[in-house]
């Protein structure tokens, strides 16, 4: 555990003293808060519809995915290929750290970049609270749920993208495929019929982003996302050993 | 070991652990596919079932088909299908099938024509041999605009009007519903479209049989009937006809008594009797010969006499009215006073009240310029009243001092209340209470409004300063690294 913990305190040290975190928590803050300001905008609009605009933030744009995307591939694709390029994997695969740790302490680094990131956002529920009397706290939580944990079956891509590439940018191509890939399920689901739409409806992120947005919490939902990430973490750490043995 | 043959070796238990991964990945999907439950997190339990629905479904015996035949696109698809898979959590007999009427062609007209299905985005119901079809106005409510724009959806119904669909098709009980005629009754039940047709069709849409009851010289009330309503007299009941429903009420039978002030011809207004005095004054409730002003509650400024009842009992003719804020609308009503019944196995219970500020008007000759005085009534005034017979359970009756309640006009006014009112009124009295209706869930209107000033504000607070911290935090620590 406490090899763990060295490794996740080493990449978010990496993180943190790097200029790079902060300009992509700028252009992240950018990006929200000129969606949030657009919103708020629209719906102050007589003829709007009635909709919230923090279920807009979470999953009811295409910026949420964007975004989502944008920032968990940055801080994933130099997880892996970076220590390959500058040769540091050799290193940390001779020491006596074993791969599941290795994995899951550059798993666990990204992901708390990624809640940081998020946990800023927190500024736009309190500014909706200001304005909006009732506001029903209950989605919005399940909205952050749904966001960390979408965050999380993300990572885990962009890492196991990142332990099989040489280069940081195949790494980045590749995750990115893959993530775009898993929200095209969207458009199978719309031109398909029977038991087909009923699976893609299952994997359908859009409608898993839905939920939660709405305040659902669907058991449905949670395993997918876990056993999502689990499977690409599981995938990294045979990565590794295959590259122990190479 | 050649480095051929180690990374053929290698190579094979790549795609071994591969394939057991991605045998586990689908098997753990496939229970979650299969046993799932989901979670509520709204303050309001927006997307929760009521108690009733979930009972329901927890002791279906038999196994219930549903067909949705509405495309993907549809405004309430979503609604439907998160409903419907809402009621798959609580029973395993819930089958769901969606069939798009664009890509399932021929499968949809399969089943419109086997279901006799005349509307075509419905949702259809089976169970055994039979079925029960829900067209769309019964499961959404809308909001039309005056001005062009498309109709917005307002509220939605779908609970109630599947959960009432999967009674007809499980419960086969047909309901045998008697209106009194021969009193001048305002609403004529034997032709449709006279002035109460909305309630006797939806009262016809939930399996009752509705038939017409002549009083005069009448000896007893038909066997087969779960109910008698009276309402909308002109013509007061005679002690004969009065003497019939005061035995079929003491030997068990039902009766909802929707009674109007009565007034008598003349040159000078004045109240006359019903005929039906007697009769709630032996359970201990007497109909007072007043017209009831609201102007608390009035619907519109200067006319009084049409009012919302605004307190409800917690009984369960009224709890989820009451819990939804669901107003009933009242118009030229009498209000009703609860005094000691003759016998102390009787007992009256409130149902709907009046406002603190309403009275009960007693001077008919100053119609033009009403003003409480001291000969008039003191609100709170009692509206509704229910009458339990400790002797005998079976026994249930429910008075209201106003029939427009019912009405066409009154429905149409209204907000949706005196529906679900006079439904659970009618399924309370025919001992079908697990059908008692249960309100639309309102879309929430959760859009805030800003002013120029505040969408200005915002923009500089987060969109420029915000962001701003943490490019002066990333220039900080490049200079910083760079020493």
């Amino acid at each position: 555990m406490n090899k763990l913990l060295a490794i996740t305190k080493k990449e978010l040290l990496h993180y943190f003293y790097s200029p790079m975190a902060y300009v992509v928590l700028w252009a992240f803050l950018l990006i929200n808060g000129f969606l949030f300001y657009v919103i708020l905008s629209a719906l102050s609009k007589t003829a709007s519809p009635p909709v919230s605009p923090l279920s807009i933030i979470f999953g009811g744009s295409f910026f949420f995915y964007l975004l989502t995307i944008v920032i968990t591939v940055v801080v994933t694709m130099r997880l892996g290929a970076e220590e390959r390029k500058q040769g540091t994997f050799e290193t940390l695969l001779t020491s006596p750290i074993s791969d599941f740790e290795i994995v899951m302490g550059k798993f666990l680094a990204a992901f708390i970049f990624y809640v940081v990131a998020w946990l800023f956002t927190l500024i736009y529920v309190f500014i909706v609270k200001a304005y909006q009397k009732d506001l029903d706290f209950g989605p919005i939580i399940s909205s952050y749920l749904g966001t960390l944990l979408l965050g999380m079956f993300f990572i885990s891509i962009g890492l196991f993208s990142s332990m099989i590439s040489k280069n940081q940018i195949v790494s980045a191509v590749i995750a990115t495929l893959i993530m775009t890939m898993l929200l095209g399920i969207t458009f199978l689901e719309f031109i398909s019929s029977g038991v087909t739409r009923e699976i893609f409806h299952y994997f359908d992120i859009l409608t898993i982003m839905d939920n939660f947005s709405k305040g659902i919490v669907d058991s449905r939902n949670l395993i997918y996302l876990l056993s999502g990430t689990a499977f690409f973490i599981a995938l990294s750490e045979k990565s590794l050993e295959a590259r122990r043995w190479q | 070991m050649t480095s051929k043959r180690k990374r053929a070796m290698g190579g094979a238990n790549w795609s071994l652990f591969v394939l057991l991964l991605i045998a586990l990945f689908i098997i753990i999907n496939y229970l979650s596919f299969r046993h799932f439950k989901t979670y509520d997190t709204t303050f309001s339990d927006e997307f929760s079932l009521s108690p009733q629905t979930k009972k329901f479904l927890k002791e279906l015996k038999n196994d219930v088909e549903v067909y949705v035949l509405l495309p993907i696109g549809d405004v309430g698809y979503e609604k439907v299908s998160r409903l419907l898979d809402s009621f798959k959590v609580e029973s395993k007999r819930i089958k769901v099938e969606y069939v798009d009427p664009e890509r399932d062609k021929g499968r949809y007209e399969i089943l419109l024509k086997k279901y006799q299905v005349t509307n075509p985005d419905s949702v259809v119901f089976v169970s055994g041999d039979r079925s029960r079809w829900v067209e769309r106005d019964e499961f959404l409510e809308y909001e039309y605009s005056m001005f062009g724009e498309p109709p917005k959806m307002k509220g939605f119904k779908g609970e109630n009007s599947f959960l009432n669909a999967m009674y007809d098709v499980v419960d086969p009980r047909k309901p045998v519903i008697y209106f009194t005629v021969g009193h001048g009754e305002k609403f004529d039940f034997d032709e449709s479209g006279k002035g109460a047709s909305f309630f006797k069709e939806r009262l016809s849409k939930e399996g009752a049989v509705i038939k017409t009851l002549q009083t005069a010289g009448l000896k007893k009330v038909p066997d087969d009937a779960s109910l008698v309503i009276v309402a909308g007299l002109n013509i007061p009941f005679t002690k004969e006809e009065e003497g019939v429903l005061e035995r079929y009420y003491e030997e068990g039978g039902s009766l909802f008594l929707l009674i109007d002030p009565m007034f008598k011809e003349g040159n000078e207004i004045e109240f006359k009797d019903s005929g039906l005095e007697d009769l709630c004054k032996k359970y201990g409730l007497e109909l007072q010969n007043d017209l009831v002003v609201d102007p608390e509650a009035s619907l519109l400024e200067g006319r009084a006499q049409t009012f919302y009842g605004v307190d409800y009992s917690s009984h369960k003719i009224t709890y989820d009215l009451m819990k939804n804020k669901y107003p009933i609308l009242f118009t030229l009503a009498r209000s009703l006073n609860i005094v000691d019944p003759q016998s102390s196995d009787f007992k009256c219970e409130k149902l709907i009240s009046t406002s603190e500020k309403a009275w009960g008007e007693t001077n008919l000759k100053e119609l033009k310029n009403v003003k409480k005085d001291n000969e008039d009534y003191a609100g709170p005034l009692c509206l509704a009243s229910l009458i339990e017979n400790r002797k005998n359970e079976k026994s249930r009756m429910v008075v209201i001092g106003d029939s427009d309640i019912i009405s066409d006009g009154t429905i149409l006014s209204g907000l949706g209340g005196n529906t679900i009112f006079a439904l659970n009124v009618v399924h309370y009295l025919v001992k079908m209470e697990n059908r008692i209706s249960i309100p639309p869930k309102q879309i929430k209107s959760s859009s805030i409004v800003l002013t120029s000033t505040q969408i200005v504000t915002n923009f500089i607070v987060v969109v420029i300063i915000y962001p701003l911290i943490f490019a002066i935090l990333g220039v900080w620590v490049y200079f910083r690294r760079r020493r």
